[in-house]
């Protein structure tokens, strides 16, 4: 079967590649360029989940965002911006992207009742798409409104970094998502 | 001097936009608070954009004839500082601030910033407007509301067996009045300190036929029913039948002349009575049953008392088959037994009509003939019927011919 492993922190980066390079399989491990530059850690601790595991990034009760890589970071800060409205948000990470981890999504899911799959890529089809569709067809008794997806935009990324802001999503624009989200 | 906006209010649950009607303040204007200053049109009403405190007109934006989206700026007031402190309205200023967020600048130290997205030696700035890829959510027009019940309100209500008419006591705090899960639970919390017993299965039966009865659209319509006749009669008989015998054989007779009051709507189709079986309401304990007496038209009174004191007798003591039960083209209930002069009783789902009898009542008469009041025992006598196939003229009808046959008792 095929890996893809998308680490949001410099612990799963670190171990994921170590479990990856473990496995059989063929694996494909997407280091998010711009995360080097940010992301740093002092330490990292041994203790680390199993490939295949998604993690809890922000615990939550109003709505779930399901996020791989950068847009982790992204929907913590949304999340964050909303704690200040009153909002719960939980953030999950995906951490790997293939599997996908269906069990601690339904379980998010469960506990907050609305969905927002986050992606950094284009919406066709993407990572997206299948955590929504998953959700759907496993999960439609949890779900207090439609499953949404928020991604960049169906168009090639522009150069500019003005231009490239308002094409991918940012935590203003995951917060207005996620503010129509929790209006239905 | 501090300016206040005027925004198109959101006036009614579904208005997302109204038009212009007339202006009816100009600029200059003094205003003060909660003054019609716009009247606008809805789909639905005229109604009037009101101020938010006192000022004057600085601008007005809005045309006449021209519609606006709910939030739309329709134009400007002066207000002191005072008012604003004392109102605590937004000005223009105020809600510019919130809208466009302070711009970065520069290399900017702050965590807020998408750092770890700059390119290296760029005064990198937070883009202006962002403009989601998510619209807002599409929401049917039947969704919206107090009655949107979602996937997982529905399933929770599954686990407790719950149905819609069980949460009509809930308070929805959801989006347009909708109960939600939370909202569900806490009064299920609430009713855990009330004293509770479990309903019975004779109750919950009841509940539930009552409850799919009244999906329909039903009406009541009554007459004056003299009854010396009738109780004339049966005070000479022996064995003495009840005063409903005399009611179920008026009813059965004048249904076989007007058989279509007792037609039953299923999607397009009318089914009409094949036989002319009429349900009788014995009330037994915690609940109500209704025996079915067959073939009512065709039998005279003396025939249907036997079969009749049966099956009230079997009723008491639940011995009622199902059989017994099935197949009724319509009900009589008889609720003058409790004393009561009216009601509107509601008929069985599968039926269309319900005849209900009021108890007897001593009453002056006016007597065309005497040319004086008589006294007279007179009872009321109701009709409910589903409105979808019945209507008041058929009602009339049919208990008109009721009320006739009843001062014949003697051809029942």
């Amino acid at each position: 079967m095929l890996i893809v492993l998308t680490p949001a922190t410099v612990a799963d980066a670190y171990h994921m590649l170590i479990d990856g390079v473990a496995l059989n399989d063929p694996v494909v491990y997407c280091e998010h360029k711009f995360l080097y530059r940010w992301l740093k850690a002092k330490s990292i601790n041994n203790e680390h989940l199993p490939i295949g595991q998604a993690r809890i990034a922000r615990p939550g009760k109003h709505a779930t965002v399901v996020a791989y890589s950068a847009m982790v970071h992204e929907a913590v800060r949304a999340a964050d911006r909303l704690q200040s409205d009153g909002w719960e948000i939980e953030v999950v990470d995906l951490r790997s992207v293939k599997p996908l981890d269906l069990d601690t999504i339904l379980a998010s899911v469960a506990r907050t009742g609305r969905l927002l799959a986050l992606g950094e890529a284009f919406p066709w089809g993407g990572v997206t798409a299948e955590v929504v569709s998953l959700v759907s067809e496993h999960g439609f008794h949890l779900l207090d409104a439609p499953p949404q997806r928020l991604n960049a935009r169906d168009t090639p990324i522009p150069y500019h970094p003005k231009l490239w802001a308002s094409h991918r999503p940012t935590p203003e624009s995951i917060c207005e998502a996620l503010r129509h989200l929790l209006a239905f | 001097m501090p300016t206040v906006p005027i925004l198109m209010p959101q006036l009614g649950e579904s208005i997302a936009e109204a038009t212009i009607v007339r202006l009816q303040v100009a600029v200059g204007d003094t205003v003060r608070a909660d003054q019609d200053i716009i009247e606008v049109e809805t789909n639905k009403a005229i109604m009037s954009v009101t101020t938010l405190c006192n000022g004057t007109v600085a601008e007005i934006r809005a045309k006449e004839g021209v519609s606006y989206s709910v939030g739309s700026l329709l134009g400007l007031l002066d207000v002191t500082a005072e008012e604003i402190v004392r109102t605590g309205v937004e000005t223009l200023e105020s809600l510019e601030a919130k809208r466009n967020p302070p711009k970065l600048s520069g290399t900017s130290q702050d965590s807020d910033a998408n750092v770890h997205f700059a390119l290296e030696d760029d005064g990198y700035e937070e883009a202006p407007a962002v403009v989601p890829s998510v619209k807002g959510l599409p929401v049917p027009i039947g969704v919206m509301g107090a009655h949107y019940i979602s996937p997982r309100m529905r399933a929770r209500m599954d686990d407790l067996g719950l149905r819609e008419a069980d949460i009509s006591a809930v308070v929805g705090t959801g989006a347009g009045g909708r109960v939600t899960v939370e909202d569900l639970e806490g009064f299920l919390d609430y009713l855990e300190a009330w004293p509770s017993s479990h309903a019975s299965s004779m109750r919950l039966a009841v509940a539930d036929a009552m409850r799919r009865s009244w999906t329909r659209p039903l009406a009541t319509v009554g007459l004056p029913l003299l009854l010396d006749r009738a109780i004339d009669h049966r005070s000479r008989q022996n064995p003495t039948p009840g005063l409903t015998l005399y009611l179920l054989r008026a009813f059965a007779l004048a249904l076989s002349e007007l058989p279509a009051t007792a037609g039953y709507l299923i999607g397009e189709k009318i089914v009409h009575p094949r036989s002319f079986d009429i349900g009788v309401a014995v009330q037994v304990k915690d609940g109500v049953v209704v025996p079915v007496v067959r073939k009512v038209n065709r039998k005279p009174l003396v025939e249907l008392i036997d079969e009749y004191a049966d099956l009230v007798a079997r009723a008491r003591q639940r011995r009622l088959t199902e059989a017994d039960c099935k197949g009724g083209i319509a009900t009589v209930t008889n609720f003058g037994t409790f004393g009561l002069t009216s009601g509107t009783p509601i008929p069985l789902p599968n039926e269309t009509i319900i005849l209900g009898l009021g108890a007897g009542v001593k009453r002056p008469i006016w007597s065309e003939q005497v040319g004086a009041f008589l006294p007279a025992t007179e009872a009321s006598i109701v009709l409910t019927f589903d409105h979808r196939v019945v209507d008041g003229g058929g009602a009339g009808v049919l208990l008109n011919r009721v009320a006739a046959l009843m001062q014949n008792p003697q051809a029942l």
